[in-house]
């Protein structure tokens, strides 16, 4: 690409509608007229030719890989039937895991705190995507890989997304989920402590209840507690008894 | 999700495919896979190296009928064109890692298409250097800039309807636009 040009807003937007058959009659023949006598001009063509063509493709090279998750999921759940977006998942999986809770209450002991983690943690089942195209489209396919149990993937696509939103509370909530899912406790922490400090965060209550896990895995005990208890999930209290 | 439309149709494919209709687009990919999986995993490849070398194909696929390189009649020509340019390079990938094994490519099943209908079979446009510097720098982009050129260039939608959707007015977003071109062709350059 020809650096030497800098293409201006407007001549930019005259070769844009040009390259799209936009331009009536009039303007056309000038632009053809402009390639035909000014070399600069054509290669200012060429180059915003080159840009559209770029973003076209590699917007379908992305959407592939989305049709592709998709084609895989369904060759998978021809076998089995075990995964399944919808938000009603969200409060079966918190009953699931109170029933594993009442069956862990008899065998604490050594290493308790572990126990714990393991009796209550349970990855959290992640939001329903919508692939129709839109702005959500990098969040969705990191999600697609996120329930896929594909957390490395599903980090680095939200880590992208965070760069440029450090406070979404959606993002953070779910790289924090992903590290925990990972066993990557410290960076859990990390994200799920950012969540938790935004008062008005729709996952304050889910946030400050796996930053409390995060911290039983890490076996410190006071600031587990420090965080459950200003968790409202009815399975936080369970949980306190049987740390004191 | 709703179920999409069958395409049964050559022309309704072929717009779809130059409007990148995702819906068209997507009933495409899915089903001519199987058969390039099954060519792949018949002759020493792997399901990975399957998606890689389909992919290729569907992008190259996708731009010659874009650029009317390609000008299929039935939907089964566009079906034929995009498992012989995946054959095609299946068998460069194999020639060039000096695969010893014979190839029969007698158990290849050929596809006819036409020679008025197939301006000669070019897979090559992805290989422009150029192109490839713009696609790379496309994905170093912002999500906000990506997702802006995305709706844009890909989803071919109204200016108006984009601003609508980000909750500024449509002079705003054309400057918008305008900056993320700048930063695009900015990245593609320093990557050289």
């Amino acid at each position: 690409m020809d650096e030497k040009y800098n293409i201006s807003q407007s001549e930019f937007e005259l070769i844009e509608q040009y390259l799209n058959d936009n331009l009536d009659a009039a303007t056309t023949q000038q632009v053809l007229e402009q390639i035909e006598k000014n070399p600069i001009f054509k290669t200012k063509v060429d180059t915003v030719k080159t840009i559209i063509a770029g973003i076209e493709s590699q917007a379908l090279k992305n959407e592939l890989d989305v049709f592709h998750e998709d084609l895989e999921q369904k060759s998978r759940s021809t076998t089995t039937k075990s995964l399944n977006n919808k938000p009603w998942w969200r409060p079966l999986a918190v009953a699931a895991v109170i029933i594993i809770a009442a069956g862990s209450y008899f065998w604490l002991g050594e290493n308790a705190t572990d126990k714990l983690y393991n009796a209550y943690y349970t990855v959290d089942p992640g939001l329903p995507t919508n692939m129709g195209g839109n702005t959500m489209y990098e969040f969705n396919k990191a999600m697609v890989s996120y329930k896929q149990g594909k957390y490395t993937e599903a980090i680095s696509g939200w880590k992208d997304l965070a760069k440029q939103k450090q406070d979404n509370d959606t993002l953070n909530y779910f790289l924090g989920s992903a590290f925990l899912a990972s066993d990557s406790i410290e960076n859990a922490i990390k994200y799920l402590e950012k969540t938790t400090e935004q008062s008005g965060s729709t996952f304050r209550e889910e946030a400050l209840y796996y930053l409390g896990l995060a911290h039983l895995k890490n076996g410190n005990k006071t600031l587990a507690i420090k965080a459950l208890k200003q968790s409202q999930l009815p399975q936080v209290k369970e949980i306190i008894e049987q740390l004191d | 999700m709703q179920e999409k439309p069958t395409i049964s149709m050559g022309q309704p494919l072929i717009t779809a495919i130059k409007q990148n209709d995702s819906l068209g687009l997507k009933q495409l990919y899915v089903t001519n896979y199987p058969k390039i999986e099954l060519l792949v995993l018949k002759n020493s490849g792997t399901k990975d190296q399957a998606k890689d070398v389909y992919q290729e194909a569907f992008l190259a696929l996708w731009q010659n009928i874009k650029q009317d390189k390609f000008i299929p009649k039935t939907e089964s020509s566009i079906n034929g064109y995009l498992y012989t340019i995946a054959k095609n390079k299946w068998m460069d990938v194999l020639r060039s890692q000096g695969f010893k094994k014979t190839i029969v490519t007698s158990q290849i099943p050929n596809y006819e298409i036409s020679e008025e209908e197939n301006n000669g079979i070019d897979d090559d446009i992805l290989k422009n250097q150029r192109l490839q510097d713009v696609m790379q720098a496309f994905n170093k982009l912002g999500e906000a800039c990506r997702s802006l050129l995305r709706m844009f260039y890909f989803e071919k939608r109204p200016m108006n309807i984009i601003a609508e959707e980000l909750s500024i007015d449509s002079a705003s977003t054309r400057n918008k636009k305008y900056r993320c071109m700048q930063k695009l062709k900015q990245i593609a350059l320093n990557e050289n």
